[in-house]
């Protein structure tokens, strides 16, 4: 029987790697994920190694300084790699990255992989975006439950997932890899550059990262404005019915 | 008013914090009118309030304007700092915003003299009551016959 090709490609042209921890963010909930990732990519000052492309991307490719670049990124450096997506991951696109991340992380032996995301909730939206958000972390195994400890992040007791994060951690389980996924509250429809804070705020620990956010609040006027077109385009791919559209949500 | 530009120190800093990541490619943003930049919005409408939601970081409480009508929303609000938004080219075509525009077409009508505004962090969310609320209907039927489960 004919093998179909893989409709997904992790492209990893970077040294060779150990173990490394791995964070994923793609567009959903207030964009929290990749403000975040973007925000820890430059402050650490991580290096691009590689990219994800498949036949199920929309026709994008991102232009930085005249020079075309696949619109998800590989960055890295040390034992460290973010993922992050600029396009919103919709439909089957969504499940098939969450798959290839996941068979990828574990080619690596991924001491752990942990995504980034927003929950949309009422008292963010009551807040108006203001101040902090509470952050909540979800595990798929023993190890990455007793990590999940060091984060402060509160336990998600029990309660539903969809969309990209809940098939990211379903394919790390079926590679026996381990994986979480940290939700902060967040606005739903506008970027919540406060929720990312909260989030590289459960990181540092989880990870033994030393990123800063302070700048992250400082420019957290300016971020918004330079995200509302990934927003809206995020808001777009999310209608009109999130879970069979790729939008992610988690409730309890 | 003193108007800063988000291009010069301020865009420079969110460069440093994002080299080249969400940088828009112009597309949507050439449908723009001069110099007012459409805020991200939300509309929810419940059983008696419509309520509405625009995104303006970098503005005032002072410098926002909102304009209701039974069936539209209108929101005009200067920026602090002009804010600057690459499109192709970056350096000679971008585009510079000096505030928001933006009406709303509401899906019901509303009664604008009730409304409400409550302004923080940049985000103003607008509350106005529906003038076609629904009414309770009261319904008959066999209601005795299946509490006494016969």
């Amino acid at each position: 029987m004919p093998q179909h090709p893989k409709r997904v490609q992790v492209v990893d042209f970077g040294p060779r790697l150990n173990k490394p921890n791995v964070i994923v963010g793609v567009p959903e909930a207030g964009l929290v994920g990749t403000i975040a990732c973007s925000y820890i990519v430059e402050q650490l000052k991580l290096e691009e190694r590689g990219y994800i492309d498949s036949d199920f991307m929309p026709p994008v490719m991102v232009v930085h300084d005249s020079g075309a670049r696949y619109p998800m990124h590989i960055f890295g450096k040390d034992n460290l790699v973010v993922i992050i997506s600029e396009v919103p991951l919709a439909g089957r696109l969504s499940f098939e990255v969450a798959k290839e991340v996941a068979a990828w992380a574990k080619s690596t032996k991924a001491e752990l992989v942990v995504g980034v995301t927003g929950a949309p909730s009422r008292a963010r939206e009551e807040a108006q975006g203001d101040g902090k958000s509470t952050v909540v972390g979800v595990g798929n195994d023993e190890t990455s439950l007793q990590a999940l400890q060091t984060s402060g992040a509160l336990p998600f007791q029990d309660g539903v997932m969809t969309g990209f994060y809940a098939s990211l951690l379903k394919y790390l389980m079926k590679e026996r890899q381990s994986g979480a996924v940290l939700l902060a509250e967040s606005l739903g429809q506008f970027p919540d550059p406060g929720a990312s804070v909260s989030i590289i705020e459960a990181l540092n620990p989880l990870l033994s990262l030393k990123v800063d956010s302070n700048a992250l609040l400082k420019e957290a006027e300016g971020i918004r404005l330079r995200t509302r077109e990934l927003m809206q385009q995020t808001q777009q791919a999310q209608q009109p019915a999130a879970p069979q559209n790729g939008g992610s949500s988690a409730y309890r | 008013m003193a108007i800063d530009d988000y291009s010069e120190g301020g865009r420079d800093d969110i460069d440093r914090l994002f080299p080249g990541l969400f940088r828009p490619l112009g597309g949507s943003l050439f449908d723009e009118g001069p110099k007012g930049l459409h805020p991200l919005s939300k509309v929810d409408v419940s059983a008696e309030f419509v309520t509405v939601t625009f995104d303006v970081p970098g503005v005032d409480r002072d410098d926002v304007t909102v304009t209701c009508t039974d069936d539209t929303v209108s929101i005009e609000a200067e920026m602090r700092k002009s804010f600057r938004s690459g499109g192709p080219g970056r350096s000679e075509s971008s585009f510079e915003y000096v505030r928001y525009s933006r009406r709303i077409q509401l899906p019901v009508s509303v009664d604008p003299d009730k409304g409400t505004a409550k302004f923080k962090n940049g985000i103003i969310v607008i509350k106005l009551p529906r003038r076609d609320q629904g009414k309770t209907v009261k319904i008959s039927g066999d209601q005795a016959k299946n509490k006494s489960g016969k």
